[in-house]
């Protein structure tokens, strides 16, 4: 299957080959005294290219990737911004317009695979049903199908298997029936949140290659979410660290494990890298402070040892090469 | 030179009570010794069996078979005062700060319940204070709920009610899985230097090689059960001898050096 460059149109008239463009989003609790949990996030997805959110929990890695799907939780609302999924615009649509597009352009798979399939049905129903929902075939043609897919996805004996519950697959085996049942329209944008948290480091990165390769094959893109830099290093061809509900560094993976910039991204950095026996641990002090507790300023600098008082204000992103922004005025002066 | 904590040909079935049930070896027949003042490693995945024996080491889970002295004592003892004295000599921090502490209790009760065994109940508030204090902690957050401390700082509590009865042995069953990468350098300095200046051995049970190379002293790899190596973690990781060691290693996923 070769898939075809996603040309869309914008508000402008100009074309971009993106299939996900997400401008200026903002997200924040709905309700009079509404609190910011996202913001102003900026994020371009081109045809094929594996994007990493990389950060910790609470940076709003979570809930942007909701909002690309029109799954907000209740309470929250996209406050200001836009998100474009091959043409369609998520924000405002109808649910039966987000119904058409999910699954069929733009699916996802979650950490734990026993919330989103139901213990009740068997793997084949729920994988049928789904198929049939957005395609006229038949029961048959649709288990066809389902068989196909989990073959794909590396299940033994997917014919026999495919009857079986939830509950028989083993955790990881569990997560490629999650996939196959993401993937089982094709859809050009794979959001993968945390898809490889609970399982064991072997099935994880058997989890993780199976993914990458599938993306080869089938030419989709693919938002890693995840808070561990090790992932993202594997299976990104570039990523976005969030912290406190912001992006602070953007770059390809390569350029920001080797000129990490911001000093968020050189904490987690440090926080991960094993180092001889008996040296120290490397970590950030403090902790992430809540959506309302953001403040003015660089949100990071009450953690920050290189704070000082320009700090104060909030910083806007800066260029450092193309491609490469970040968020650190102290850095950007330093830097000229 | 026998050590500190004595494990010998350790064997842990489950399901063998009722008839005709199968029979699932969970831990098989492990042994080996640990130093005193030493970190040893226990490294394994989920079903490896090193929560199991984690767990036979702390008198949760009765063996099936073989034996563990602790301290000299056997640990499946009937004496009273000898099984008192073990309750004191091993302690155990786990994976989940949250779910093993009762959200209704301040964190000076939680910490104060093991105190107040080891010391006249006049001192038990300053012996919370101490303990607080030797984690990290202001001692104002003995006032302090469980839900209103992070994840790290509930940790740090976890690790403070441990040392509240001065045990000899700490079991560290994944202490920082559940928390943010940039916080678990913190725990892991703290468990370290606490092991430094308390003398304290620690048995560090954990899926995350890096971590175990960098803190422990001597490491066993285990797979369903069993041990397939030990030594010294530089060298194990370095040149693993069996290939379940070189698959854990290779699926570890690792970021570029700059």
């Amino acid at each position: 299957m070769t898939p075809t460059t996603a040309s869309t149109t914008d508000d402008r008239g100009r074309t971009s080959s993106s299939v996900l463009s997400i401008r200026n989003l903002t997200i924040a609790t709905s309700g009079r005294r509404s609190t910011e949990v996202v913001s102003d996030v900026d994020l371009t997805v081109a045809p094929g290219e594996a994007v990493a959110i990389v950060g910790e929990s609470g940076s709003g890695k979570s809930v942007t990737a909701l909002s690309c799907l029109g799954l907000l939780p209740d309470g929250l609302v996209v406050a200001d911004g836009s998100i474009d999924v091959l043409g369609t615009t998520v924000v405002g649509a109808r649910e039966s317009a987000l119904r058409k597009i999910r699954g069929r352009d733009i699916a996802m798979v979650f950490q734990d695979p026993m919330t989103s399939l139901d213990p009740c049905y068997t793997v084949e129903s729920q994988l049928v049903e789904s198929v049939r929902a957005h395609r006229q075939l038949s029961k048959a043609e649709a288990r066809r199908l389902a068989v196909e897919m989990l073959d794909m996805v590396e299940i033994p004996r997917a014919a026999e298997r495919i009857s079986d519950y939830p509950h028989e697959f083993s955790g990881g085996m569990r997560q490629r029936v999650m996939i196959a049942g993401a993937l089982i329209l094709r859809p050009r944008i794979l959001v993968a949140d945390e898809p490889t948290t609970a399982l064991d480091v072997t099935t994880q990165a058997s989890i993780l290659r199976l993914v990458d390769s599938l993306r080869r094959e089938l030419g989709m893109a693919v938002v890693w979410i995840s808070h561990d830099l090790g992932v993202v290093a594997e299976v990104a061809d570039r990523v976005a660290v969030m912290y406190a509900g912001e992006i602070v560094e953007s770059a390809t993976t390569s350029d920001l494990f080797a000129a990490p910039t911001h000093p968020y991204t050189r904490g987690l950095i440090d926080s991960a890298t094993s180092r001889p026996r008996g040296e120290p641990f490397g970590y950030i002090g403090g902790k992430v402070p809540a959506p309302g507790e953001w403040g003015r300023g660089c949100r990071f600098a009450a953690r920050c040892a290189r704070a000082t008082e320009i700090c104060a204000e909030h910083p806007p992103l800066f260029s450092l090469d193309p491609g490469h922004t970040h968020r650190c005025v102290v850095e950007a002066e330093a830097a000229g | 030179m026998t050590g500190i904590v004595e494990v010998q040909a350790l064997t842990k079935d489950y399901g063998a009570a009722r008839r005709g049930a199968t029979l699932t070896r969970a831990v098989d027949d492990v042994s080996f010794s640990v130093t005193a003042g030493q970190c040893f490693g226990i490294v394994g995945e989920s079903g490896s069996g090193k929560t199991t024996v984690a767990k036979m080491l702390l008198g949760l889970v009765r063996p099936t078979s073989g034996s563990i002295r602790i301290d000299g004592i056997d640990r499946q003892t009937t004496d009273r005062a000898h099984r008192s004295t073990l309750h004191r000599t091993i302690q155990v921090v786990f994976q989940d700060p949250y779910s093993s502490m009762n959200p209704r209790l301040r964190i000076s009760r939680i910490v104060g319940e093991g105190a107040s065994r080891v010391h006249p109940r006049a001192e038990v508030p300053h012996e919370v204070a101490r303990l607080l204090e030797i984690v990290g902690l202001p001692s104002a957050y003995g006032s302090l709920y469980p839900h209103q401390l992070s994840g790290g700082q509930r940790q740090r509590v976890a690790i403070a009610r441990a040392l509240s009865v001065n045990p000899r042995v700490l079991v560290a069953d994944e202490p920082v899985s559940a928390l943010d990468v940039s916080m678990r350098g913190q725990v892991l300095n703290l468990l370290r230097e606490l092991q430094q200046t308390l003398d304290l051995t620690c048995l560090f049970i954990s899926h995350d090689l890096h971590v175990v190379r960098q803190l422990c002293d001597e490491i066993v790899v285990m797979q369903r059960g069993a041990v397939v190596e030990r030594g010294d973690p530089e060298r194990v990781l370095a040149a693993p001898a069996h290939p379940y060691t070189q698959r854990l290693l290779e699926s570890v996923p690792t970021m570029p050096t700059p």
